[in-house]
């Protein structure tokens, strides 16, 4: 069965696989082996499990399984025939295919080679963005001039700036009666007041709960020009930091944790954007605040979150409210860091009456309008201590 | 072993896992490859449950992995139990037993506190056992890296001891709810699965497969109220497990077709969050209980008994 497969599919399997490779599917010489080897024990007549065979060992995540779905009805064919059709609308495909079939090892081969160049040449493709824009310029460059062509350049910016914070925030350890771990040196340190008996065992854990990020980001009419690279950002740390939540507000206020959770970024956008009603609407800081502390604070919060507001602070609701609210969420929250995407202005100073009635509660006042100012974050977050931290 | 999907399937439904033809060929493939399953899906829906189901029809061990924040390879993996060699020591110090043999006893297996991943490497009764690492999307970024060398030599070295091959792999599946997303590298080892809510025909026939004592007019009722839920946007949607509660409830309360008032005194059921409880008001109650089918037009749509 191996052989006469190896004969006239392999080729046909390793073009699809290239197909798929170039929508962005992961896939690697030892994935195309397995789909070989699962394909040698299904029926290969039985058109759904030939196809659910390739998607399992194909496919790596939800979103994948849309492409995977298309690709596969286009290159195989919508009816019930097996080999791939060979008409115009498989593009350069099926010669390549044909190429493959008469001398079937090398298009292997050639297979092979292109794979272990694999990530490498992914990042290569997309270079042109960042060659002639050396880091620096990147990072400073102001996130309403970028375009959205380079979404995808940021986006992985964003993911790398995030999981190292992620990583930093995690080493640390502690000495703890719960913790799992033997700490050897602490144990021996305190026999020596028993004359060398070991008398306790020291045991330590992580030094810092992981940290629990509750994000508000103003989304009224005010805000908008930054605002999808921002939501962005957060949509990254959403994933990086399963423990946080991401509310939006304007004139009310909308949780969307669960959508930045489920969905890819573009669909989670449109998702948020259906859901919030109020999408560049007005703003009610303190209204909205003040559901945010009665529904949320205790439940989510519990005294350990730091609370990230993103908003240029421009209120059309009562300055009483929002002061009593921010007072009570000052009380509640272990750190109130405020970004504004004004901030990066050289000349800006926080004279409208909302961004002043909150001042005062805030312990970080942050620009939001470039990468750096994103970096900054990072370095605030770090910096601050755990809850079981000794002081 | 199972001959075709066919045949998995049925013993599948056999054991009470009612599931769709792709679900088995997967599960049929990981079993003839030998390589893990990644299984994703949203929550209620039934991917732990395939380890279980497959523990079962396989009649051999489940193994256990929950994740969690700061799951560490200690937790995970074994750990030498501390106080114990300490009291051994102690007591070898009184007899004054020579010291080259103590250093062997303390670190030989005995003092091994084994954790599932090592259970699993290490068993011994002769068929494969089932290993479930649980949510592993909860876990920290090391351990899944670390996780992905144990998978991919089913091997794990102890210093004091050697190396512990397996004998008979596992037969490994992994879920997650993809709240955050997986390494590549730990994916491309794994068959991938998504499973998605179940259709109705199909809520139907696990519902009444497992509460085998449900009327099938209320069955139907409530898996069809449950398909109108998921249309909507809930925080968190009810998955099957909540169809099943839900089920459950209503009988208890011994309730022979779903009606308003049904519905709101026991929405708990299917709805967990504030928000949810608050939306599903708002939207109103009647607008999901108007679209069930009239009494007289279940007779036509008979349901499937599994």
């Amino acid at each position: 069965m191996q052989r006469s497969l190896s004969g006239g599919l392999l080729p046909h399997l390793l073009g699809f696989a290239r197909r798929l490779r170039k929508d962005g599917l992961k896939i690697t010489p030892g994935r195309v082996l397995d789909a070989l080897r699962s394909l040698s024990f299904v029926d290969l007549s039985a058109r759904p499990d030939f196809a659910a065979s390739l998607k399992s060992n194909f496919v790596s995540s939800r979103n994948e399984i849309a492409v995977f779905d298309a690709r596969f009805e286009e290159f195989w064919g919508k009816v019930q025939e097996l080999l791939p059709r060979e008409t115009p609308s498989c593009g350069d495909e099926p010669e390549a295919a044909e190429e493959g079939e008469k001398a079937g090892p090398d298009s292997g081969f050639e297979f092979l080679e292109e794979d272990s160049a694999g990530d490498e040449e992914g990042e290569k493709k997309e270079e042109p963005v960042w060659s002639y824009s050396p880091q620096e310029k990147l990072t400073v460059k102001d996130f309403r001039d970028f375009s959205l062509e380079e979404t995808s350049a940021l986006n992985r910016e964003f993911q790398r700036l995030i999981s190292q914070w992620a990583m930093k925030m995690s080493r640390r350890k502690t000495p703890s009666a719960k913790g799992r771990e033997m700490d050897f040196r602490r144990t021996l340190r305190r026999t020596v007041r028993q004359g060398g008996e070991i008398v306790e065992l020291v045991r330590r854990r992580p030094k810092q709960k992981p940290l629990k990020i509750i994000v508000l980001c103003d989304v009224s009419g005010s805000m908008d020009p930054a605002l999808t690279f921002i939501l962005q950002f957060f949509f990254r740390m959403q994933r990086s930091f399963p423990r946080s939540e991401t509310f939006v507000f304007s004139t009310r206020l909308t949780r969307i944790t669960d959508i930045l959770r489920r969905n890819r970024w573009p669909d989670a956008l449109q998702a948020i954007g259906q859901r919030a009603r109020d999408w560049s609407g007005g703003t009610r800081i303190g209204e909205c605040l003040e559901v945010f502390n009665d529904r949320y604070m205790k439940g989510l919060a519990a005294g350990s979150a730091i609370l990230i507001f993103i908003s240029d602070g421009w209120d059309r609701g009562e300055p009483e409210l929002l002061a009593a609210e921010m007072k009570l969420l000052k009380r509640r929250a272990r750190r109130i860091i405020w970004m504004n995407p004004l901030l990066g202005a050289p000349d800006y100073e926080p004279l409208c009456l909302g961004m002043r009635t909150a001042l005062p509660y805030i312990d970080h006042f942050l620009p939001a309008h470039n990468l750096l100012a994103l970096k900054n974050l990072g370095e605030v977050l770090t910096a601050i201590p755990g809850p079981g931290d000794a002081v | 072993m199972f001959k075709t999907i066919e045949a998995l399937q049925k013993t599948l439904e056999e054991a009470k896992y009612i599931t769709e033809r792709s679900t088995a060929t997967v599960l049929y493939l990981a079993l003839k490859l030998g390589k893990p399953i990644l299984v994703e899906g949203e929550a209620g829906v039934g991917k732990t449950e395939i380890a279980k189901v497959l523990a079962q029809i396989l009649d051999t061990r489940l193994i256990r992995l929950q994740c969690y924040e700061g799951l560490d390879a200690a937790t995970a993996l074994y750990e030498w139990n501390y106080p114990k060699q300490l009291l051994w020591m102690k007591q070898a110090e009184v007899c004054a037993a020579p010291r080259e043999s103590l250093g062997k006893e303390i670190f030989s297996p005995e003092f091994l506190i084994r954790r599932p991943l090592l259970e699993a490497i290490q068993n011994d009764s002769g068929k494969s056992p089932v290993l479930l690492i649980d949510e592993i999307d909860r876990a920290d970024e090391e351990f899944e890296a670390f996780l992905l060398e144990v998978l991919s030599d089913f091997q794990i070295s102890i210093p004091e001891i050697g190396t512990i091959r397996a004998q008979k792999r596992p037969l490994v599946v992994l879920t997650s709810n993809r709240t955050r997303e997986l390494h590549d590298a730990l994916k491309r080892r794994c068959l991938y699965h998504w499973i998605d809510y179940p259709s109705l025909e199909k809520e139907t026939r696990i519902v009444l497969a497992k509460v085998p004592q449900a009327k099938g007019i209320l069955v139907h009722q409530v898996c069809a109220f449950m398909q109108r839920v998921r249309e909507k946007d809930f925080f968190k949607k009810p998955g099957i497990a909540e169809t099943l509660d839900w089920v459950q409830a209503l009988m208890a309360l011994g309730k022979q077709d779903l009606d308003p008032e049904a519905v709101r005194e026991t929405l708990g059921c299917i709805f967990k969050y504030y928000e949810d409880l608050k939306q599903a008001e708002e939207l109103g109650l009647p607008g999901f209980l108007g679209l069930f089918p009239r009494k007289d037009d279940l007779t036509g749509a008979r349901v499937p008994c599994a």
